[in-house]
């Protein structure tokens, strides 16, 4: 050791305990941070609302499951215990997909200064994490269920069952690690697109090849929480089993091994979740470890790049080209592209529709034609076109400094993001249409058509809006710098609302009664309407960008 | 054995050495080719570079970020590949992509950063303030990092480096892309390090902040230290004025005073 260092008194390094409680502090303060309120009494509410919720639904967890009349029937505790750890499972693991990935606290070059040893960071990141308001509003049921679950048994046993739900918590908790980790490498990998489709034509394949759940014993029992007939048990029976086979399942089992005082069982399935847990992790570190290759610009784009403008053309053409590319070329695009078809084939695969249109009739699956359709056009828009010049960055300057005006620069957004939203919507609609409906009327099909070509124009005209006037620094990496003010998420949120509108009523008056031309002829002025005021609203917004460019480029390009 | 000997030996009085470093990313070719470094305790060595040279790579390497595929490291008595932690919690780094926590204040990114290396509330709270003083961060100390400009971040990761009193501090282009008062400060901060003994390895592309503030200099290209020594040396060995000389004289540097545009001779009106 060097001589002045000898002289220094080094403190101890932080212990497991310390460190997971400073990796919880930091992101509860980055979380604080961002809250829309920064004041005492903004604080407590966002508490209350997240508590509120989690505490109601743990609650209700634990008086279902010690209900009389699930809690005496073996088959149907065992089917709701493992139905509900199927579904946190899922819903746990498959987040980092569903909110495209966009936070990542423990990405290594943060922490790379610090003493701590990797594998020390990503357990106390997991456990860190688990232990957020998220985690525990997804969490509480479970731990409601367990506690009624094992109502009336002895304290050793809720001492096993305690272990039982640590080890199933540390699986989903690493295998949802493991899924940010393996979304962001996928998201920065040369091939995204391709890899993006790849899997979507696989899962859609596979989807097909995979029989429906069916669930249609569900809504024909007439409501009650038991069961009436053994017809209806041995289904209850079957399903269970089902749920049983696949490792969510393992905690159900463990729990009604350890009640039946099957310990040796009990103890299996408990070495199952650890295993499972510790496979999780060592996923994690390995994609941990790969997380400091760079991307994104390869050669392969670049020549393509070049090639895009060596086409003749108007100036217009080639922004247009130039925004379709940028569109194309960012990782978050093809991600939220993919996502509505993903999610309709999981909707096809679980039935959910099947139960949606049992409660809610036939014109349901209008509704859903068209909202699937709504969906994937409002996704591209809000996270696209609301902040549409902070994934030009730096390059806005190029453009403001390009002999074309502020107009056509607008223009050329407005045209690629309302046509690709368009397609996208239209695409998820039809695709809706003959995958889950099997075919579906011809009228049917405008009608959802008409609802997304009504919403695309007034929630780009707002997102265009808003873009000029709350513009937003986003990182060129996938995690975000900052967040939009609530307003203008609100904003967002109201231009759905107003888009969806006239859809929405003429559901609930004309389409009821199966007029179909006159709801075509209604959507079609509407939508008509929409996109006069959307051309006129475009020339007032261009003005604004004209006279904010500064302002704009400055709060894009901040660093 | 006899190798690890003489590292031994030397580490006594130089506060880092490697040796014969070879590193080699797959696909990208050799970044470094047997590379011998070493740095005196106290001295301020500025490596000098141009871009792809390695200089990066070999702080990661230095900093135990990196593993080198060949060769021995030593840092304040360390093996870095070994003993990670130790080197950690005893030097303080300044990477040139910034890692701060965007939605932490500068103030929060400091306690945290203190409380990583087992400081106590009190104490890191003391070292915050003072140094947010000193980097004159005082009054935004309570915003958050995701509005600090360029060199407000620059000078709060220094103030990240150092919060821990750390005996060698290597900073990765400190200088790039900041405005003027942030560069006098870090330029300040880094006099008062050296008068305080600590030992900095520093790159920069900005020779003339070199030439002023380092007593040691190292011209790295194409992954190989061309040649080191204290400055003085250096410059009678080449005998330039400074440090801009003695890097022409080693670098070879493409000569582009014959180029022409040629597009704006031609007689087209486009």
């Amino acid at each position: 050791m060097s001589h002045s260092e000898q002289l220094i008194k080094r403190p101890r390094l932080p212990g497991f305990i310390s460190h997971i409680v400073l990796l919880w502090r930091l992101r509860m303060s980055m979380s604080n941070n961002t809250a829309t309120s920064g004041s005492r009494f903004g604080k407590w509410i966002s508490t209350l609302i997240v508590f509120l919720p989690t505490m109601t639904l743990g609650g209700f967890a634990f008086w279902f499951m010690s209900h009389p009349s699930v809690a005496q029937e073996q088959a149907v505790t065992q089917f709701y215990l493992n139905l509900l750890c199927f579904v946190t499972a899922m819903l746990w693991i498959l987040w980092p997909v569903l909110s495209a990935g966009v936070e990542d606290g423990s990405e290594r070059d943060r922490y790379h200064q610090f003493p701590i040893s990797e594998f020390r960071l990503l357990s106390a990141a997991i456990i860190s994490g688990v232990l957020k308001p998220v985690g525990l509003f997804m969490f509480s049921p479970l731990i409601g269920a367990t506690l009624g679950t094992m109502q009336g048994q002895s304290l050793q046993a809720f001492a096993w069952s305690f272990a039982l739900l640590l080890a199933f918590i540390a699986m989903c908790a690493t295998w949802s690690q493991a899924g940010v980790y393996w979304l962001r490498d996928i998201l920065r990998s040369k091939s995204n697109g391709q890899a993006l489709t790849l899997t979507l034509l696989v899962f859609i394949l596979l989807g097909m090849l995979m029989p429906q759940v069916d669930i249609s014993w569900l809504y024909k029992q007439g409501g009650g929480l038991g069961v009436d007939s053994s017809e209806e048990l041995e289904r209850f029976a079957n399903i269970a089993n089902a749920f049983s086979k696949v490792p969510p399942g393992y905690l159900g089992e463990g729990l009604l091994a350890l009640k039946e005082a099957r310990f040796d069982n009990m103890l299996l399935e408990l070495f199952g979740l650890c295993a499972l847990a510790f496979l999780g992790l060592l996923q994690t570190k390995y994609r941990l470890q790969g997380s400091n290759y760079k991307s994104a610009s390869t050669k392969a784009i670049q020549e393509n790049r070049g090639l895009l403008f060596t086409s003749k053309g108007s100036a217009d053409r080639a922004l247009l080209k130039r925004e379709l590319f940028e569109l194309w070329r960012n990782p978050r695009f093809r991600l939220l592209a993919v996502v509505p078809f993903f999610l309709i084939v999981v909707l096809h695969l679980v039935s959910a529709n099947q139960l949606i249109f049992h409660f809610f009739g036939d014109l349901s699956r209008l509704w859903l034609l068209a909202g699937v359709g709504f969906y994937a056009a409002v996704l591209i828009l809000l996270t696209f076109t609301h902040n549409t010049f902070a994934y030009d960055g730096r390059g806005l300057l190029n453009l403001i400094n390009a002999p074309i005006t502020p107009k056509q620069i607008l223009s050329a957004k407005a045209r690629i993001h309302r046509g690709v939203s368009l397609l996208l919507g239209c695409l998820a609609s039809l695709f809706y249409g003959q995958y889950v409906l099997d075919g579906v009327a011809l009228d049917w099909l405008l009608i959802a058509f008409l609802g997304v070509a009504m919403i695309v124009p007034v929630v780009t005209t707002i997102g265009l809006w808003v873009s000029v006037y709350y513009p937003v620094k986003f990182d060129a990496s996938l995690n975000r710098k900052e967040r939009q003010p609530l307003l203008v998420s609100l904003a967002g949120f109201a231009g759905c609302v107003i888009g969806a509108l006239p859809f929405i009523l003429l559901n609930m008056s004309v389409l009821k009664q199966g007029q179909f031309q006159t709801a075509i002829l209604i959507l079609s002025s509407c939508g008509l309407v929409a996109w006069v005021a959307h051309v006129l609203m475009l020339r007032v917004i261009s003005n604004a960008y004209d006279r904010r460019q500064s302002i704009i480029l400055s709060a894009i390009t901040r660093v | 054995m006899q190798k690890d000997n003489a590292l031994n030996r030397i580490s006594s009085t130089m506060a880092l050495t490697g040796t014969k470093l070879c590193k080699q990313y797959p696909g990208k070719g050799k970044v470094l080719t047997d590379l011998d470094i070493e740095l005196e305790e106290g001295a301020l060595y500025a490596l000098l570079g141009p871009n792809g040279a390695g200089k990066s790579t070999l702080i990661g390497i230095l900093t135990g970020i990196y593993k080198p595929d060949k060769g021995a490291v030593k840092v304040l008595g360390f093996n870095p590949a070994k003993d990670p932690l130790e080197v950690k919690r005893r030097i303080g780094i300044v990477p040139e992509e910034l890692a701060l926590f965007e939605r932490l204040t500068g103030m929060q990114q400091l306690m945290f950063s203190g409380r990583m290396y087992g400081l106590t509330a009190k104490e890191t709270k003391r070292r915050a303030d003072e140094l947010l003083s000193l980097t004159e961060l005082s009054a935004a100390g309570s915003q958050l990092i995701a509005t600090y400009s360029k060199g407000m971040r620059r000078r709060l990761a220094i103030a990240t480096a150092l919060i821990h009193r750390p005996s060698l501090v290597f900073l990765d282009e400190p200088f790039d892309g900041i405005d003027i008062i942030a560069a006098q400060v870090i330029r300040a901060l880094l006099e008062e390090l050296r008068r305080q003994g600590v030992t900095i390895l520093l790159t920069t592309h900005i020779l003339e902040i070199a030439d002023r503030l380092a007593t040691h200099a190292g011209v790295l290209y194409k992954g190989k230290i061309l040649d080191h020594d204290e400055k003085d040396k250096l410059l009678a060995r080449y005998g330039c004025d400074d440090l801009e000389g003695v890097f022409q004289s080693l670098v070879p540097i493409a000569d582009i005073s014959k180029a022409t545009l040629s597009f704006y001779q031609e007689d087209s009106t486009a």
